[in-house]
């Protein structure tokens, strides 16, 4: 299986101090971590907050600097990248925030939020801009009528769509899911998930999935990796994991799910 | 004589709320009909997607609506005798934060940054010119689960996680022993893995005082964990009323069946996930019909002849014209 993306020993510290005359502190975000998300799959990280999820997220996409340890993508070593090199790479590897209205533009039509990212790493001809933004709109199941709207005239589910029609604008092979549907209205989320799964088959996608839902984290994902204190305490296969944790913090994690078919 | 002991126990009785909020061109309705009553010591859940008027609704039962943002168009809030909708703002601010409490959704924002937590409480007893001792704040502080209560009463609340800031909070709307908690979605900015903690926390509470709660959430989950009762809204309307076992086992309202069958489709791991078609209706969109209308399945062309009327049906209420017919026929 082709390695996506791989992480080697990363760590990542930040340097405290109370007050002048106190001793500095090392608080570790994330401390030693090692992963690897191979074609097509779907790796899920959990954990309480502050555990340093999003710190690794962050990292993988180069908008922190690591304090030690290595970052591969595609088997090529990104860790120090000067910055107008990496953004050569940008485009391979997307994000997915957690849904609220300042996410996109309030004054950018759907049709320039979809060519923004088509421009920025010139993805095709200036001529084809619009077959390209129909092309989208279709894959994340909008209609063209959505086109010429502004997204406060979107719904929720409509504006993390076209989030995701950003993201794969790029023909990225690696998007990071940073809770993608935890804000989203209960009646749609599944259409979102839906979409995930569609585009992960359709254009050979590997997503690194954040969530604090397990319910979410176990229809989604392959493989998952407990976090706690900046460390990952557990990974493995999800089912496994999920059925049959062997961490103490992963058992306290599963049992604390407020589950509407359980209780 | 029972009907009598059911008087007594009744804490609050709200009847047909409705909510404006002004906008360029004028004033728009945003909650169209709220009911609650609550009896003592009983948790009521409100659920619903977002703008569906659960916040601005539970908000303005202590009036907590701008004058300069919206107004209450009608209604009655009936709490000790009093509808408070006609009471004096003087008279409001001995219940708020005494009599009615209120949880807001983003707690570490609504502490006061540049006081410390032991100042920021004893204000709220100075307000109600209530005793102001330490001990007692560390006592409330320890009521909560609150461990080193003695280092967080000097503490700020940035030195402070978020799931100790929550506790905080609820510290602070309990100090003046309330008759009714409000709630609004108390666990949406904590992690996962403290939410049954901080909703046990609020039961024991509860139990304890013999305190209301209304809890606002969007998730199943933590109303069947929870509550008593439930309402569902959806399009500035309760749309359903009943217990836990009534909503969750035999929900009249289609789009309550709809929510479930989603909410089950994710705990049940489904291949395909269950969503219901279309989005809900924002306040512009709002028409003289059945709010879920466009969505239904079970739509029929009399559901657009006005808004169906929230009916009782023994001891639960729905409003859906469905269940006007079968209502008749019995």
């Amino acid at each position: 299986m082709n390695s996506i993306l791989k992480v080697d020993n990363l760590s990542k510290h930040y340097i405290s101090k109370k007050s002048i005359f106190s001793k500095k502190q090392v608080v570790d975000a994330a401390k030693n971590i090692t992963f690897e998300v191979g074609e097509n799959q779907t790796l899920g990280l959990i954990g309480e907050s502050g555990s340093g999820k999003s710190t690794i997220a962050n990292l993988v996409l180069r908008l922190i600097e690591p304090s030690n340890g290595r970052i591969e993508i595609f088997g090529k070593d990104i860790t120090n990248l000067k910055e107008d090199e990496m953004r050569k790479h940008r485009k391979d590897i997307q994000i997915i925030f957690q849904y609220t209205n300042s996410v996109l533009d309030p004054q950018m039509t759907v049709d320039e939020l979809l060519k923004e990212p088509l421009k920025i790493h010139n993805i095709v001809k200036e001529s084809e801009l619009d077959e390209e933004v129909e092309r989208l709109l279709q894959m994340v199941n909008l209609s063209s009528s959505e086109r010429w709207k502004f997204p406060g005239q979107l719904s929720g589910g409509q504006n993390q769509r076209i989030i995701i029609g950003r993201a794969i604008a790029t023909r990225a092979k690696l998007i990071v899911c940073d809770e993608p549907v935890s804000a989203l209205d209960a009646s749609v989320q599944g259409q979102v998930l839906n979409l995930l799964i569609k585009l992960k088959e359709e254009l050979n996608l590997s997503y690194l999935f954040i969530s604090h839902d397990l319910k979410v984290i176990r229809h989604m994902c392959d493989r998952i990796a407990v976090m706690k204190n900046g460390e990952i305490v557990e990974m493995g296969d999800a089912d496994a994991i999920l059925n049959n944790p062997q961490h103490e913090y992963t058992k306290k994690l599963i049992e604390s799910i407020l589950d509407i078919n359980t209780n | 004589m029972l009907g009598v002991d059911k008087m007594e126990s009744k804490l609050i009785e709200v009847s047909d709320l409705k909510v404006s909020f002004y906008y360029e061109k004028g004033s728009i309705q945003v909650v169209r009909g709220f009911d609650i009553e609550l009896n003592k010591g009983e948790i009521v859940g409100i659920l619903g997607e977002s703008g569906s008027g659960k916040t601005v609704s539970s908000s303005s039962i202590i009036r907590l609506i701008d004058e300069v943002v919206g107004r209450i168009d009608s209604g009655e809030v009936i709490f000790e005798g009093k509808d408070l909708l006609k009471a004096s703002e003087e008279e409001l601010k001995k219940i708020r934060g005494n009599k009615i409490s209120y949880i807001f959704q983003n707690s570490s924002a609504a502490l006061n940054p540049y006081k410390t937590i032991g100042k920021q409480l004893g204000e709220v007893l100075k307000t109600h010119s209530l005793t102001n001792t330490k001990e007692y704040v560390l006592d409330k502080l320890g009521e909560v689960g609150i461990d080193e209560a003695e280092r967080i009463y000097n503490s700020y609340p940035f030195q402070l996680s978020g799931g100790q800031n929550q506790r905080i909070m609820i510290a602070q709307c309990i100090l003046c022993n309330p008759e009714l908690l409000i709630a609004d979605e108390p666990t949406s900015s904590i992690d996962a893995s403290l939410q049954k903690t901080v909703l046990d926390l609020l039961r024991d509470i509860s139990k304890k005082n013999d305190m209301s709660v209304i809890i606002i959430t969007h998730d199943f989950g933590v109303a069947k964990y929870l509550c008593d009762r439930l309402m569902i809204m959806y399009g500035g309307l309760v749309v359903e009323e009943g217990t836990i076992e009534q909503i969750f086992n035999a929900p009249f309202h289609p789009y309550t069946k709809e929510l479930i069958k989603c909410s089950n489709s994710l705990a049940q791991d489904e291949d395909i996930m269950y969503f219901i078609e279309g989005t809900p209706p924002t306040a512009h969109q709002f028409k003289d019909e059945c709010p879920f209308y466009s969505r239904c399945k079970l739509r029929e062309p009399a559901c657009t002849s006005g808004i169906p009327e929230f009916r009782r049906i023994n001891d639960r209420k729905v409003r859906c014209i469905l269940f006007e017919n079968e209502v008749s026929k019995a």
